[in-house]
C-alpha cells in the first residue's frame, strides 16, 4: 500500500490523469463521428460528406499531437484545427442533410466534445476550466457561422452544453478532493514513518536484550550458582570479553552488511553446527538426526538467528533439565527448515516467569519471529521438553509493504568457541 | 489480500476524498434517467415500463454507492456486475418504453446513465474490468439500438444510429478507464520512488537509533553490573555475599525484561499517547486499553500496523487526548488473528464519518473482513488478519 500522493505532488498527477481522460472521450468522440459520417455516406452515395471526412483526421492527428507533446503550442494548435474542422464538418453535414439537422442538433455535437475535452494543458483546476471554456466557445462558435451560413437554423445543443458543465463539475469536484486529502494526508504518513522508525527500535532493543541474556545474565547465573570460591581463568576471560563488546560501539549495528543473504555452502559451517559443537564442549551428549543438510538452504541471516536460538535452547537443556541429554532434529521441505530440540528432562509448567521461560521468549521465540519464523513450545512437567523451530527458505521481499530487513544478529556467540 | 491495480488501493485518502464524485456521478446518472423519462412520458407508448427502468437503475447506483462507502463494504468484482447488470436490465425495459417513437435517438438515457456509472465506479475497480464491461455493455446498447431502428423507419442508416446512441456509453467509459489507469501508474512509480527513499532514510536512522538504545542499555549496565563484575573480577574471588548480589541484580534485570519483552507495539504506542498527556501536565486514565494477552498485535504487517496506528492518534487528537471508552481486544481463533476496536466519539454521525473516513478508508486497503459501526455513540471496528 501507498499512502497516496503527498500534497505537492498530488495536483499534477491528477492534472495528468484528468488530462489522459479528456483526451480518451474525444477520441472516442471523434471515431464515432467517423463512424456516423461513413454509414451515412455508404448507405446514400450522393451525399458529399468527404469533407467532413478529412476535418475529423485533421482533429485526430492534432489531438495525437496534444497527448504526446504536452506543451501549449500543441494545445493552441489543437484549438486552431479543431475549430477549422468542426466548422468544416458542421458545414458539410448540414448542407448535405439539413432536415436531420434541424430535427435534432446531436448530430453535431461530436467534434465540439471532442474539443471541449482535449485542449488543456494545465496546472491546477483554473487553467483546466479555462481550456475546456474556450473550446466549448470555439466550438460554437464556429458552429454557429456554419449553420447561418448555409441557412440552416438548428435549435440549442444540449448534448455539447452538457458535457462543458459535467467536465467542468468534475475538475471542481477532483480539485477539491485533494484540498480534502490534505488535511489527512500528513497524519498518515507521519503514522508511516514513526511506525518504520519504532520497527527499527524495537528490532534493535530485541537484539540488545537477546545479547544481554545470553551474556550477562549468563555470567550472573553462573555466579550465583558456582560452588568454586574463584573463577575459572576461561570464565574470566568470557566476562571480560563480553563487557568489552556490550560497551563498546557496534553491537547493534551490522557486522556482516555485505551479504546478509547468502546461504552457507556446507553445514557444517553453519551456527546450528556451532551452537551443537559447544553444547557438546559442555558436556551434552547431543544426537543429531534428519537432514542438516538442509540447513544451508536459508540465508545467512536466519542461520545466524537459528544457531544462537539452537544454543539457547541447549543451555536450557544443561541448565533448567535435570539431564545432559538432547536431540537435534533437522526436516526440510520445499518451503521450510524445521528443527527440533527435544530432551527427557524435568520439563516445566508454561505459566511460570523463572529464567528459562524468559530465555525462551528473549533468546529463541522473538529472534526466530523476528526473521519470519515460528516456534512452538511442548512441555511436560516430569516427562521433558519438545522446542520446534521453523523458518521459511524463501525470503519474503514486499517492497513497499514491509520495512527492509537489513539487519542480523551480531554473531558473538560464534567468537565464543 | 490479493491487490488489484486500483486508485482505492493504491490511494485510498484520495479516492475517500473524492466521494463527492463518485457519489454525484451515480446519483446523477439516476436524475439524468428520471429527467429524460420524465420529458417523454407523454409522448411514450408505455409509461408503466419506463417507471420500471427507472427503479432498476435506482437500484444500480444504490449498489455503487454503498460499495464504494469505506464504512461499508469493499468494491468488490461481483458489486461491479451486479451494478452494471441492473442498469443493463434497465435500459433494456426503457426500449420497451419508446419503441416505435422516434424520441429513442434524443431521449434514451441508457448510455449517458450507464457511463456516468462508469465513472463512479473508475476508482474502485482496474481499468481493464472497467474497459471489459463497458465494451460488453456497449454491444448490448448498440444491439437494442438496432433493434428499435427497425421497428420505426427514420429515414437514417442504422449504422448511424447505433453509432450517435452508443458513444455517450463509450466515451464515458474510455475517459474512466483512462483516468484510472493513468492515476494508477503515476501512484506505482510513486510508490517505488518513495521505497528507495525510505531504504536510504531507514539506513540513515540506524545509525542514530542504534546509539541511542545503545547509550539506554549501557546506563543499565554502568549503574549496578559494571561495578559488580569489576569488582568480581579484582577480588578473583566469589564470596556468598556475591553470589547473593548476583542473584539480586539478574532478578531486576529480568524483571524489566521480561515486561519489555512482552509488550507489543501497540501497547508500547498507547503508552506514548498517554505520556502526551503527562508532558501537558495531566493525568492519564489508567484504566486498561489493550487486551493482547497473546501478544498478536506483533503479527500485524507494517501496512496494517501503520494504518491501525494513524487511526489510534486520529482518535487520541480528537478527544484532546483522553478517548472515552477506547478498547482493543485482539485474539487469535481458527489460524486468524481478530480484533475488535471499540471508542466513545460523541459527534454528529456525518461529521464522524468524514472526520474519520480518510482513516477507516485506508484500513479497508490493508484488512480484509473490515466491518465498521457506528451505533449510539460508540464507532466500532472489526477486523481480522492473518498469523505472518
Amino acid at each position: 500500500m501507498s499512502l497516496g500522493l503527498p500534497s505537492h505532488v498530488a495536483p499534477r498527477t491528477l492534472n495528468r490523469a484528468l488530462e489522459r481522460a479528456g483526451h480518451a472521450i474525444a477520441l472516442a468522440a471523434l471515431i464515432s463521428a467517423t463512424f456516423i459520417v461513413l454509414a451515412f455516406a455508404a448507405s446514400r452515395a450522393d451525399l458529399l460528406l468527404w469533407p467532413s471526412l478529412i476535418a475529423l483526421a485533421c482533429m485526430l492527428v492534432a489531438l495525437w499531437w496534444v497527448d504526446r507533446a504536452r506543451t501549449i503550442a500543441a494545445a493552441i494548435c489543437y484549438l486552431a484545427i479543431g475549430t477549422a474542422a468542426t466548422y468544416v464538418y458542421v458545414l458539410a453535414f448540414s448542407s448535405q442533410l439539413p432536415t436531420l439537422v434541424e430535427s435534432t442538433v446531436l448530430w453535431l455535437a461530436l467534434p465540439k466534445i471532442a474539443l471541449i475535452m482535449a485542449a488543456g494543458v494545465s496546472v491546477g483546476a483554473f487553467q483546466a476550466l479555462g481550456w475546456s471554456l474556450i473550446g466549448y466557445i470555439l466550438a460554437e462558435l464556429a458552429s454557429l457561422v456554419a449553420l447561418s451560413q448555409i441557412g440552416v437554423s438548428a435549435g440549442f445543443d444540449l448534448a455539447a452544453f452538457a458535457t462543458f458543465v459535467t467536465a467542468s463539475v468534475v475538475i471542481i469536484l477532483a480539485f477539491l478532493a485533494t484540498n480534502f486529502a490534505r488535511k489527512s494526508q500528513p497524519k498518515l504518513h507521519r503514522a508511516a514513518r514513526d511506525e518504520m522508525l519504532d520497527d527499527i527500535r524495537s528490532r534493535m532493543e530485541l537484539r540488545a536484550a537477546a545479547l544481554m541474556h545470553d551474556t550477562i545474565l549468563s555470567h550472573l547465573a553462573a555466579i550465583a550458582n558456582s560452588t568454586a570460591d574463584t573463577l575459572s581463568p576461561a570464565q574470566k576471560v568470557e566476562i571480560e570479553r563480553d563487557l568489552q563488546i556490550l560497551v563498546g560501539q557496534e553491537w547493534l549495528r551490522e557486522t556482516e552488511p555485505s551479504a546478509p543473504t547468502e546461504t552457507l555452502a556446507d553445514w557444517r559451517q553453519t551456527p546450528l553446527n556451532s551452537a551443537i559443537q559447544d553444547a557438546r564442549k559442555q558436556g551434552l551428549d547431543v544426537s543429531g538426526t534428519g537432514d542438516f543438510a538442509a540447513v544451508t538452504r536459508l540465508d545467512r541471516t536466519r542461520n545466524t538467528a537459528l544457531g544462537l536460538a539452537v544454543k539457547q535452547c541447549l543451555v536450557n537443556v544443561i541448565r533448567h533439565s535435570g539431564v545432559m541429554k538432547a536431540e537435534v532434529a533437522v526436516y526440510g521441505s520445499d518451503t521450510d527448515v524445521s528443527v527440533m530440540v527435544i530432551d527427557e528432562g524435568n520439563g516445566f509448567v508454561d505459566s511460570s516467569v523463572g529464567s528459562d521461560r524468559l530465555g525462551l521468549r528473549a533468546s529463541v521465540r522473538r529472534r526466530i519471529e523476528a526473521v519470519d519464523g515460528m516456534v512452538q513450545v511442548w512441555s511436560t512437567p516430569g516427562t521433558g521438553t519438545s522446542i520446534l523451530i521453523q523458518l521459511p527458505v524463501v525470503s519474503e521481499e514486499h517492497r513497499g509493504s514491509q520495512p527492509p530487513q537489513a539487519d542480523s544478529v551480531p554473531d558473538v556467540a560464534e567468537d565464543a568457541t | 489480500m490479493k491487490r488489484e491495480r486500483t486508485r482505492q488501493q493504491l490511494d485510498p485518502v484520495g479516492t475517500f476524498s473524492s466521494r463527492m464524485t463518485t457519489v454525484g456521478a451515480a446519483v446523477g446518472a439516476f436524475v439524468f434517467a428520471a429527467i429524460m423519462t420524465g420529458i417523454s412520458l407523454d409522448e411514450s407508448r408505455n409509461p408503466a415500463m419506463g417507471v420500471l427502468a427507472l427503479v432498476l437503475l435506482a437500484i444500480s447506483s444504490v449498489i455503487v454507492v454503498m460499495a464504494s462507502d469505506p464504512y461499508r463494504g469493499p468494491f468488490t468484482r461481483t458489486m461491479h456486475y451486479a451494478a452494471v447488470a441492473y442498469a443493463l436490465t434497465a435500459a433494456a425495459i426503457s426500449t420497451g418504453a419508446t419503441w416505435g417513437t422516434d424520441l429513442f435517438i434524443q431521449y434514451s438515457w441508457a448510455p449517458t446513465s450507464l457511463g456516468m456509472l462508469f465513472l463512479a465506479m473508475a476508482a474502485f475497480r482496474p481499468a481493464r474490468e472497467i474497459v471489459a464491461t463497458g465494451g460488453l455493455a456497449a454491444v448490448f446498447i448498440g444491439f437494442l439500438a438496432m433493434l428499435q431502428s427497425r421497428a420505426v423507419d427514420l429515414g437514417i442508416p442504422l449504422l448511424a444510429v447505433v453509432g450517435i446512441i452508443v458513444t455517450p456509453l463509450l466515451a464515458l467509459n474510455f475517459g474512466s478507464a483512462a483516468f484510472s489507469l493513468s492515476m494508477v501508474r503515476s501512484l506505482e512509480s510513486w510508490q517505488r520512488r518513495t521505497n528507495r527513499a525510505v531504504d536510504e532514510m531507514s539506513t540513515e536512522r540506524e545509525a542514530g537509533i542504534a546509539r541511542s538504545v545503545q547509550q539506554d542499555r549501557v546506563t543499565i549496565l554502568n549503574r549496578e553490573v559494571m561495578p559488580f563484575f569489576t569488582e568480581v573480577l579484582r577480588a578473583d574471588t566469589i564470596t556468598d555475599e556475591d553470589r547473593r548480589h548476583a542473584r539480586a541484580i539478574a532478578d531486576s534485570i529480568r524483571r524489566v525484561m521480561v515486561a519489555e519483552v512482552d509488550r507489543t507495539w501497540l501497547e508500547n504506542l498507547i503508552e506514548h499517547l498517554r505520556s502526551r498527556v503527562r508532558r501537558e501536565g495531566g493525568v492519564p486514565r489508567n484504566d486498561r486499553i489493550v487486551f493482547d494477552d497473546d501478544h498478536i498485535a506483533n503479527l500485524m504487517s507494517y501496512d496494517q500496523r501503520t494504518g491501525l496506528r494513524a487511526l489510534i492518534v486520529a482518535l487520541y487528537d480528537q478527544s484532546d487526548n483522553r478517548p472515552r471508552d477506547l478498547e482493543i481486544v485482539l485474539e487469535r481463533s481458527g489460524g486468524r488473528c481478530h480484533a475488535i476496536l471499540s471508542v466513545r466519539v460523541d459527534l454528529l454521525d456525518g461529521i464522524v464519518k468524514t472526520r474519520f473516513g480518510p482513516y477507516i478508508a485506508v484500513l479497508r486497503a490493508v484488512f480484509r473482513n473490515l466491518h465498521v459501526g457506528y451505533l449510539q455513540s460508540v464507532l466500532t471496528l472489526r477486523f481480522s488478519y492473518e498469523q505472518r
